[in-house]
């Protein structure tokens, strides 16, 4: 799984915007790994909502989708959950394969 | 016929007195006949029997004569005298004076006088001489009335042998003469019964027919003679015979009225009766006339007395409204509050049986606003309150977006909701783009509910009947149960649904198309329902908008390019067809598996080909196999609700570029292509993008962004780098105020959720700015992370025009502003 490559498309105007982008991406998982380790759940909560928020947006249909799994598992404290969430979306961000349209 | 029924029993009656009175007639006749016959049978014995004592008496004085005749004259009333004459004279003449004499009256002869020298008797007897028997002479008329004639009978020498006649001539001692009276023979009886009686006398070889009697002719007068009775009969004695004939006209009072007076009366009974019979019909139908009346002048007391109690009614109804309306309101604010507070609470932190208690309660509470919010709108109709808003709007949005929130429910019963919009349709028009919503979810919501197969067609096209260039159609098709065509009109009144029972089964609060119906009326426009028991129905709504004149979006130029539609449903393929042919395509369809891949091996390949996953992943997988890799680049996927979670990642793994969720959105559809050109050929976009960016920055304008999300805020400027327009940001409402106040904007893009100061506060602090500075209406678009009712309802309610769902699509986005410049 680790292996296959995720194909996303996305605009091309957003080009230029996509490297700055994918490193707060990878800013949020250090964060959000931070604070499981430490029990915030109210800041889990807020960078899963925000990761909801933004995914979308920019063609990362998944990213929102783990953000909404996080954000639901926080509210909840499911700190397992949200941990499995935290691992997936570390190894879509390794593998997310980005072709301009 | 009672007339016929009685002449024909008076006739009857009338034959049978006739035929009475006859028979009475013939017994008389009869008696008097033989009367009559017996006595001109006597005259004949009496003479013989004269002649035989004349003959037997040798010395016969006249005294023995005497005796002997008077005897006879006193038993034989009708004989007047009795003669003899003796021979007197010699073989050459012959002379026969009257010897004795016996009469009544003073006879025709007198004493001595010769009967032979009488001229008119010679020949009666000549005869008697000759043939020795009785011979009658002419009639004597003495005078008038009194008709007599002598029978003659000759008395011969050898009398006394027995052998009378054969030695007659020369050996005849005298004649025996007897006058008869014919009258006295006929007796008083015939001129009682009033009878004429002829008499008359036949003579062999002597003389004719010889009329001895004929009593008075009866005095005619002028008296009605029914018929003339005639009885004949003679008396043969030869060598004469006397014929009576007795003869009497019937007259009318002669006839025995009784049976007849009983027919008439009868008969006239039974004209009476019959009369009778036919006046009580009469009388009977004059009655049921006056009935008739006298219940259409109740009927119509009656119906005054309903006009006043509808009055009343109606009266009661815009009460009862006022009053729910009033309620509803007073319900909705608690009930809010409960909802709020649940939200609240899910922000917290529970455990698991906790969030699922607060869920079910959230939902419960859902499902409680909108029964009040439909009550509510329902009486506020019906008291008058509710007031149509008249902003200009995108119609094909709406009828989009109402499809696209049952989306999901539909897909839950695998059934599909199918948009079709007519291209020729103006999608920019004035009017209250929430109250139609709200109508379409209705229908909507109501077909999902009756159908269990199939799809739910929702279509924006102009109406046959267009009396109005701004009258636009849409309708709600299904493929459900169906209404009956008795309750085609019930459907619409309150809490009513086809049967009863369906309640039960289907649920709902059986206000939906009351309140569609009251909208709809409100917008002067009609909904009405086609359907066929089984089959299903589709629900029209037939509304007057008027038109803007906005640009609308330049589509892709698909001229001459072919495009493979791959879908079971006919629908399906149809609404696509609908916008692909407006850019200029060919199109194919293919609604089953074989036909596409006939087609994909046969035909030239195709430009574009748009496939539903459903089909595409048949569990042949035999069209799977017919992709080319340089195919799947040229493929639009379509995947349903329903195979989202199924297909979507198979469909990925398999390298296909482009997926679209169901139901289709025109946008949506046709940025795909136009991304699906760009990605084979960079002219082809440009060909395509070009004029539609041009239309979109003929104008710039300043735009200010309130997004608390920095990447959120970077997207948004990347979409706008290659247009006019100039763009500011703030990154919550407190901050977008200050901005707005220090500058003038053409629009705004609002996000809801912010901190410090959310989307609604902002909007409101900057309507009520502008309202106090007489500053012109902003348009504020709301960005809203989900597109349901309440919370685009509670946007539109903060003041905000309309509202983009997130997140935002780059082709959405440019529409929006094109739509305020």
């Amino acid at each position: 799984m680790t292996e296959e490559k995720i194909v996303v498309e996305v605009d091309e105007d957003l080009e230029d915007l996509i490297p700055g982008f994918l490193q707060n991406r990878n800013t949020d998982i250090g964060k959000l790994q931070q604070a499981a380790d430490a029990g915030d759940f109210e800041t889990l909560r807020s960078i899963g909502h925000s990761l909801k928020g933004v995914g979308g947006g920019y063609g990362f249909e998944k990213m929102s989708e783990l953000g909404a799994s996080i954000e639901t598992a926080a509210k909840g404290e499911q700190l397992e959950e949200i941990k499995s969430c935290i691992s997936a979306l570390k190894n879509y961000l390794q593998n997310v394969e980005i072709k301009f349209v | 016929m009672g007339l016929a029924f009685c002449l024909t029993l008076v006739k009857s009656a009338w034959d049978t007195t006739l035929d009475r009175t006859k028979t009475n007639l013939q017994y008389d006749v009869l008696s008097i006949q033989q009367t009559i016959s017996r006595n001109v049978l006597s005259a004949n014995d009496v003479t013989n029997n004269v002649a035989a004592f004349v003959a037997a008496s040798d010395d016969l004085t006249k005294d023995q004569f005497g005796v002997f005749a008077e005897d006879i004259l006193s038993r034989y009333t009708h004989l007047d005298s009795i003669n003899y004459f003796q021979f007197a004279g010699n073989e050459e003449i012959k002379k026969f004076p009257l010897l004795y004499q016996v009469s009544n009256d003073a006879g025709p002869v007198g004493p001595g006088q010769d009967i032979y020298l009488e001229f008119q008797f010679r020949a009666a007897l000549d005869t008697a001489m000759a043939t020795g028997k009785v011979v009658p002479s002419p009639l004597i008329e003495q005078h008038e009335n009194s008709r007599q004639y002598w029978l003659f009978k000759a008395v011969d020498v050898t009398a006394e042998t027995g052998q009378p006649g054969s030695e007659a001539n020369g050996s005849v001692k005298g004649i025996v003469a007897v006058l008869v009276s014919p009258a006295k023979s006929v007796g008083h009886r015939a001129h009682d019964k009033a009878l004429t009686i002829t008499l008359y006398s036949d003579t062999v070889n002597l003389y004719g027919r010889t009329q001895l009697y004929a009593s008075d002719e009866e005095q005619t007068e002028e008296r009605w003679v029914i018929e003339n009775f005639v009885e004949e009969e003679s008396v043969q004695i030869p060598p004469y015979s006397i014929k009576i004939s007795a003869h009497k006209p019937i007259y009318f009072k002669d006839l025995d009225f009784g049976l007849i007076f009983v027919s008439i009366l009868l008969g006239g009974g039974i004209l009476l009766l019959m009369y009778g019979l036919m006046n009580a019909r009469r009388q009977q139908e004059t009655e049921l006339r006056e009935r008739n009346k006298l219940i259409e002048q109740k009927v119509e007391e009656q119906t005054f007395e309903l006009e006043v109690a509808r009055d009343e009614a109606v009266k009661a109804v815009k009460m009862k409204s006022e009053f729910l309306a009033s309620m509803s309101h007073e319900i909705r604010t608690p009930l809010n509050a409960i909802i709020g507070m649940s939200d609240l609470m899910s922000e917290t932190t529970m455990n698991d049986e906790q969030t699922r208690y607060v869920s079910v309660f959230r939902k419960a509470g859902d499902a409680l606003l909108t029964l009040v919010n439909d009550i509510l709108d329902l009486s506020k109709i019906e008291a008058g309150q509710l007031v149509l808003e008249n902003i200009s709007f995108n119609l094909m949005e709406i009828v989009e977006e109402a499809a696209d929130i049952y989306a999901l429910k539909a897909a839950d019963k695998h059934l599909e909701i199918i948009t079709n919009i007519d291209t020729s349709v103006n999608i920019y028009r004035v009017g209250d783009p929430g109250r139609l919503k709200q109508v379409l979810l209705n229908l909507i919501s109501n077909a999902l509910k009756f159908t269990e197969k199939g799809q739910i067609v929702v279509s924006l096209k102009l109406p046959k009947d267009a009396s109005d260039k701004d009258d636009v159609c849409m309708s709600v098709r299904d493929t459900g149960i169906g209404i009956p065509v008795t309750k085609l009109e019930t459907i619409f009144e309150s809490f009513t649904q086809a049967d009863t029972s369906t309640t039960r089964r289907y649920g709902g609060t059986g206000l939906g198309l009351t309140i569609c119906r009251h909208l709809v009326t409100l917008m002067n426009g009609q909904i009405w329902v086609e359907s066929e028991e089984g089959k299903g129905s589709e629900f029209f709504v037939k509304v007057n908008l008027a038109q803007q004149d906005k640009p609308r979006v330049v589509p892709p130029d698909l001229t001459d390019k072919s495009i493979l539609i791959v879908d079971s449903r006919l629908d399906n393929c149809l609404a696509l067809e609908e916008t692909l042919k407006y850019c200029g395509a060919n199109c194919v369809n293919a609604t089953t598996v074989k036909n596409c891949v006939n087609y994909l091996t046969n035909q030239q390949e195709p430009d574009i080909v748009i496939v539903d996953s459903h089909m595409l992943l048949d569990e042949s997988m035999e069209l799977k196999s017919a992709f080319s890799d340089e195919l799947k680049q040229k493929t639009l996927v379509t995947i349903s609700p329903s195979y989202m979670t199924r297909h979507q990642s198979v469909v990925e793994r398999d390298g296909y570029r482009k997926i679209l969720m169901k139901p289709l959105k025109r946008v949506e559809l046709l940025d795909a292509i136009r991304s699906m050109y760009k990605r084979t050929s960079k002219e082809d976009v440009d060909k395509i993008i070009k004029p539609i960016a041009d239309d979109n920055v003929a104008k710039s304008l300043h735009i200010l962004l309130v997004e608390d999300n920095p990447d959120n805020r970077m997207l948004i400027r990347a979409y706008l780098k290659k247009t006019d327009h100039i763009l500011d940001e703030a990154e919550n409402g407190e901050i977008a105020l200050d901005r707005f106040m220090s500058k003038k904007y053409d629009m705004v893009f609002m996000d809801i959720q912010m901190p410090v100061m959310d989307g609604h506060e902002a909007t409101k602090r900057i309507r009520a700015w502008e309202q106090k500075n007489n500053k012109e209406k902003t348009p504020i678009i709301a960005l809203t992370a989900h597109a349901i009712k309440e919370e685009i309802d509670k946007c539109i309610a903060s003041g905000c025009d309309s509202h983009l769902g997130k997140p935002v699509k780059k082709a959405t986005l440019l529409e929006a502003i094109q739509g305020i410049g």
